[in-house]
């Protein structure tokens, strides 16, 4: 039950949906009563591809839900465009046509401009460009962080060969160092018993050289001692025999007595009296010394 | 649904920006500049283990601070030990330089030194001889008196033989069983013989504490306290010049 009339325009070229993707998206305003859509190729000389659309008559009868009654030119569904409203047979609403692909229309009655799609069809467009502008950025980011892996990766073999090289010579260097520690230790416990040994030596010298100057002290000592008792043995010895020889001219003396003046005989033998007791006088000085010993 | 596809770009390139942000942020950093070396061009000096005799001929300063002497007397010859308090003056105990025609001194290595006066004290068992050569070492004098049941060591010359090191405990304070000094002298059970009158009495670091003047029969050494040599010291007129044999 179609209530509608069609007027339909001779057969003209086909009609592109395509054709009113670059169209504005602004829907011209149809003259009042006219109930005339019209795309943005609805010019002078394009009128194949125009479209009228009656407004019911009073008097008709319109089934509500129907969709021919209010479907002029069903237009294939905009793909990637799930929207219910744009869907096939998109719903009219009042005098307005639902955009969409036209259905397979074997009567050529496909009229772009009749559609009111470029801004459904711009929109549906766009949201189509950000899931590849999405993945392109992704992939874009994927493969530069993947260079920047690998870069970092090489750079660190590179660290890592470096490294390992490095390593290895110090290695080395370290074991010679400990080597050469080993030795130097072993010098030295050899020269700290050289140097004990040598410390022992010095200050047995120095024990010997003090000991021999104690000895040569007291032997210096002992040699001026000698000197001193000797000095007093001959001066006792000098002394005694002058003693003697005194006494024993005194004894000559007194056995002719009668020869001699008496008092010259006392002065004499008060002389050889003198000698006598300067011998015992030595005597004792030497005895003295001999006694300090 | 245009707005509202704006407005899911709208949050989500902040969100995709952060997270690649933050994805970046967990990637590995680049190595660095490579290094010119791992061996470090300055290193803290090592702190030795032991002190060991650190000095030119491994002789530690308690040696070779001990000086040998030799009282060379009108017909006598006896030795004793001192100590160097300064580069040209040593300490002994008076008795060591009484009645001395000569004194003749020798460091711990055999070396000679000449003395040319010496000087005793009234009031302790103290003499002072000044040297013309320069002393081996000299030690620090310890500013206060050991206490009892310190450990103190004791370097001389025992029977006027080798250099010997003795060590012992302090036991006390009391009299001078001699009347050779004024106040109080200190008893320790370091092991002291003739010959060792005049030796340095060293603390645990090497300071002068006392100087050994006596022992007794059970082996006790006696010593005048350091604090009595500082006394006698610091008045130039406690000294008087030491009376010779010689005249």
């Amino acid at each position: 039950m179609i209530s509608g009339s069609l007027t339909r325009s001779p057969p003209g070229p086909p009609s592109y949906p395509a054709a009113v993707t670059d169209e504005p998206t602004a829907e011209p305003s149809a003259p009042p009563g006219s109930g005339r859509r019209a795309s943005a190729l609805d010019r002078p000389g394009t009128a194949a591809t125009t479209e009228e659309v009656r407004a019911p008559q009073p008097g008709t009868v319109a089934h509500a839900g129907s969709e021919a009654t209010t479907v002029l030119r069903t237009l294939p569904p905009a793909a990637a465009t799930p929207d219910a409203t744009t869907g096939p047979g998109g719903t009219a609403d009042g005098d307005r046509v639902s955009s969409g692909p036209p259905p397979a229309d074997p009567g050529g009655t496909a009229d772009p401009g009749a559609t009111a799609a470029p801004p459904a069809a711009g929109a549906g467009r766009r949201r189509r460009r950000w899931p590849v502008v999405v993945l392109s950025v992704l992939l874009v980011a994927s493969l530069a962080v993947g260079g920047y892996l690998l870069a970092t990766a090489r750079a660190y073999a590179e660290r890592l060969d470096w490294t390992e090289q490095q390593a290895r010579a110090i290695g080395s260097d370290l074991a010679l160092t400990r080597s050469d520690l080993e030795g130097a230790r072993s010098e030295i416990e050899g020269l700290q018993v050289q140097l004990t040994t040598a410390q022992e030596r010095i200050t047995a010298l120095a024990d010997e050289k003090a000991q021999i100057g104690d000895d040569r002290e007291a032997q210096r000592q002992l040699l001026d001692y000698q000197a001193r008792v000797s000095e007093a043995a001959g001066i006792v010895a000098s002394a005694l025999d002058r003693c003697v020889q005194g006494q024993d001219q005194l004894i000559a003396y007194l056995e002719d007595a009668a020869s001699y003046d008496p008092a010259d005989l006392a002065n004499y033998g008060s002389e050889v009296e003198a000698l006598c007791r300067s011998a015992s006088d030595a005597n004792v000085a030497l005895q003295s010394e001999l006694d300090q010993r | 649904m245009t707005r509202i596809r704006t407005r899911q770009v709208t949050v989500l390139a902040p969100v995709l920006a952060a997270a690649l942000l933050t994805g970046c942020g967990v990637l590995p950093a680049m190595p660095g500049p490579t290094p010119t070396g791992f061996v470090p061009s300055e290193v803290p000096a090592p702190a030795p283990t032991a002190t060991g005799n650190l000095s030119p001929d491994g002789f530690d300063a308690a040696q070779r601070m001990a000086v040998r002497i030799r009282n060379v007397g009108c017909g006598s010859v006896s030795t004793g030990s001192g100590f160097a308090v300064d580069a040209q003056t040593l300490i002994t105990n008076r008795h060591v330089v009484a009645e001395s025609a000569e004194l003749q001194l020798s460091t711990y290595d055999g070396r000679d030194l000449a003395a040319t006066t010496a000087s005793t004290a009234e009031l302790a068992d103290l003499a002072i001889v000044r040297t013309t050569d320069e002393l081996p070492a000299v030690p620090e004098l310890a500013d206060a008196d050991p206490a009892p049941g310190d450990t103190v060591s004791v370097v001389g010359y025992p029977q006027g033989g080798r250099l010997t090191v003795t060590s012992g405990k302090v036991i006390g304070g009391t009299t001078d069983p001699l009347n050779e000094n004024l106040g109080e002298v200190l008893v320790t059970d370091a092991e002291v013989e003739p010959g060792s009158s005049g030796s340095a009495v060293l603390d645990a670091q090497g300071r002068v504490v006392g100087v050994v003047y006596a022992k007794n029969s059970v082996n006790q050494s006696f010593i005048v306290p350091v604090s009595t040599l500082r006394t006698m010291l610091a008045d130039t007129g406690s000294f008087v010049d030491a009376p010779s044999c010689a005249g």
